[in-house]
């Protein structure tokens, strides 16, 4: 337990300045501009927005800059000052079956309708360093432009396999109830699919990536196929109280990853492919996947496997998957501990002064 | 649609501090039960048969998460587009699924009705807002309990008959029960489920 | 959308607020570049605030909270009639712009202005992004070709 203390208020106030004169670094070199981060530090404001749980990218970029690029603590204060925010409601669930594709790829079948997609990918790049950026004022790249453009709308792999009947059907509860919320309700276990998803949305992507490999490596059950990876502009609907009927809010990008995983079957259930899903703010693709394995592996207890690894145990991810809950809790041990530790000090000492006393009058005994 | 709504009256002229304002009146009404405050000024358009207070409340209060309950006098009427325009609530579907209920005084509506909360949330209660003729010059009730120093009396006017009675029944289910508050023009003041209550006090 | 008279009065509302959702302020503050903005009463002043964004597990199953987008709205009267603006972000002026337009627009004096002046070039230029995003991404349509593995 931590203690509260008294003073230090202008040593703390001379922290907030020397922070700020590091996070500026050499005055020499030219400061950043909140859209130089939105636009060339695309990736990490969708981590920030994926983490922060909250999409927009220029307060994303702010908080990127004001954290000197800590993504845990720029996901901190999305979500601080997301709470000031009033919510005017929840949104449509977003289609993305009609999502403006840039990236759209499947491992599982070659030739789909629609097409591979590679798009902005750096999967086939060579991880060599481009020295050419460390000069600046290069020329502005312009990607070539095919003669058509992509089908207006591609089909989810999944819901091709789901046509033949081979794969776990996704459909919605009996009246397609409104989905849990843990920023109002506490979670509780067992935890349904929204709650979990929902956690493993907002959870910390270097946890979910080492999750997602421990299943991969043997800690789990699953062989997983990345059936489908997308990536795009989705429109976000939104049912307006002053109007009475559902508007168009604007776009916003999702990455979506459809996991396929083999199935033995069980008693009653023919054996099938069964799906992982994996849904976050921007191009955020490690995220998505990872999101789509451990969702599959933490659906153990639905298909009746033992749930002997971590990633299959509801507790022990969804409550450590959040990092900005995880951060604060091991850093708090920076808190204060004074009176705790005087305690534990106190009882050491008298443990060692009976054993001392202890093994004096033994060996006064023996004499 | 268009025609009608256009005809919707302003909610707070400054969102954000008359919010605050009528927010800081409430808090401050409940952690010192059985005591008067105003919000007057704060919500002046607002449908005519809706008071000031009840106005600010509801608009301070209520979000598209806390469905609303109204007297069956108010439904489809002017209160309720005026509700469901500034605040995004919903009607709710029964007493029992209201979060904030607007209840006449007269009403005949068992205050029980109204959600007491669960044992492991009693936070999940509603809070009934009880339109009165006026809040003195009626019966009077004793209160004792948190917030008041050894006892305050109050003395709304105007409520139908034994539900001095269901007040005190409130009470007596602490943790549980509603919480009230008892509204008449532009002033309020609360009684929330942690206040005894005597009926028919010494005044 | 279509530019085509639309039977629907919602749909052509929601034609507009889609369009005016994704404009840029500086295109908005351009209709009113000579004359300013027209007397109109604020019934919701400018504020933001947050949707839940929702999901659907696998894209078509049960609903579930993905996280918040922050939403900017206003809403006002001109004349008799209603203007609304919700929209992505947190652009309060924007808000305040796209309101009084959507207002505008229900008044037969001025939706042909603002149509040919405003929403139809926006309309266009939407277009236009999207067909040269899609082409981009089309540039990068591959086929693979599966080899014959050996066994191992």
């Amino acid at each position: 337990m931590y203690v509260a203390v008294k003073g230090g208020e202008a040593a703390i106030l001379a922290t907030h300045d020397l922070v700020a004169e590091e996070r500026r670094g050499d005055p020499a070199v030219p400061e950043l501009s909140v859209a130089q981060l939105r636009e060339q530090m695309a990736l990490a404001v969708a981590r920030v927005m994926n983490e922060g749980s909250l999409f927009d990218e220029d307060l994303a970029a702010l908080a990127l800059k004001q954290s000197q690029g800590d993504a845990i603590e720029a996901a901190f204060l999305m979500r601080a000052y997301r709470t000031t925010l009033p919510r005017f409601g929840s949104s449509e669930p977003v289609d993305t079956a009609a999502m403006a594709i840039r990236r759209r790829i499947s491992a599982t079948y070659k030739d789909l309708p629609g097409g591979q997609v590679l798009g902005p990918t750096y999967d086939y790049t060579h991880r060599l360093f481009d020295f050419a950026l460390a000069a600046e004022g290069g020329e502005v790249k312009i990607a070539p432009e095919a003669v058509a453009p992509l089908d207006r709308t591609m089909p989810r792999v999944p819901d091709i396999l789901g046509a033949e009947g081979l794969m776990e059907p996704e459909t919605p509860p009996e009246g397609d109830p409104r989905p849990f919320d843990l920023t109002r309700d506490p979670v509780e276990f067992p935890a349904d699919r929204d709650v979990r998803l929902q956690t493993l949305a907002r959870g910390d992507e270097g946890f979910l990536l080492g999750l997602a490999y421990s299943v991969q490596r043997g800690f789990g059950g699953n062989h997983p196929f990345a059936g489908e990876i997308r990536m795009g502009e989705v429109s976000v609907g939104f049912d307006v109280p002053e109007l009475g009927f559902s508007i168009d809010l604007g776009e916003i990008t999702l990455t979506e990853c459809q996991m396929v995983n083999q199935f033995q079957g069980a008693k009653d259930v023919p054996p099938q492919f069964t799906r992982g899903y994996g849904l976050v703010f921007g191009h955020c693709e490690r995220k998505a996947m990872s999101m789509a394995i451990v969702d599959r592996a933490l659906k153990a207890r639905q298909f009746g496997e033992s749930a002997d690894y971590p990633a299959q145990q509801e507790e022990f991810v969804l409550y450590h998957a959040d990092n900005v809950e995880a951060a604060g809790f091991v850093e708090h041990l920076k808190l204060p501990h004074y009176v705790d530790f005087q305690g534990e000090l106190e009882l050491l000492r008298k443990i060692r002064r009976e054993q001392e006393e202890r093994a004096a009058a033994n060996r006064e005994a023996a004499e | 649609m268009s025609a009608s709504s256009a005809a919707v009256a302003p909610g707070f002229a400054d969102l954000v501090l008359d919010s605050q304002a009528v927010f800081r009146s409430v808090l401050d009404a409940m952690a010192r039960p059985g005591t008067i405050l105003s919000v007057a000024g704060r919500v002046p358009d607002r449908p005519a048969d809706l008071p000031e207070a009840a106005a600010g409340l509801l608009l301070a209060l209520a979000d598209y998460e806390t469905p609303v309950r109204l007297p069956a006098r108010m439904a489809g009427g002017a209160v309720e587009r005026w509700v469901v325009f500034h605040t995004g609530a919903r009607i709710a579907e029964s007493d029992r699924d209201a979060t904030f209920a607007l209840l006449d005084a007269r009403e005949d509506a068992a205050l029980a009705a109204f959600h007491p909360g669960e044992d492991r949330y009693p936070d999940r209660s509603a809070t009934v807002i009880v339109l009165c003729d006026a809040l003195e010059g009626g019966p009077s009730m004793t209160l004792s309990g948190p917030g008041i120093e050894t006892s305050a009396t109050v003395a709304p006017a105007g409520l139908r008959a034994h539900f001095h009675d269901e007040i005190a029944a409130n009470a007596e289910r602490f943790p549980l029960g509603a919480d009230l508050v008892f509204v008449a023009g532009d002033r309020l003041f609360a009684l929330p489920r942690s206040t005894r209550i005597a009926v028919g006090g010494t005044r | 959308m279509s530019r085509a008279d639309l039977p629907d009065p919602n749909e052509v509302r929601k034609r507009r607020l889609a369009l005016l959702a994704r404009a840029d302020r500086a295109a908005l503050e351009r209709v009113f570049a000579g004359a300013g903005l027209p007397d109109h009463c604020v019934l919701k002043a400018e504020e933001t605030g947050t949707v839940m964004v929702e999901g659907r597990a696998g894209g078509a199953g049960r609903r579930f909270n993905l996280g918040e987008a922050t939403v900017t709205r206003c809403v006002v009267r001109v004349g008799d009639h209603m203007g609304v603006s919700y929209a992505l972000g947190r652009d309060k002026r924007k808000a305040r712009l796209v309101a009084v337009i959507d207002a505008l627009m229900q008044d037969d004096a001025h939706r042909d202005a603002l149509e040919a002046e405003l929403l139809g070039p926006l309309e266009d230029a939407l277009r236009e992004a999207r067909d040269r995003a899609s082409r981009k991404a089309a540039a990068t349509k591959v086929e693979f070709f599966t080899l014959v593995r050996g066994e191992g």
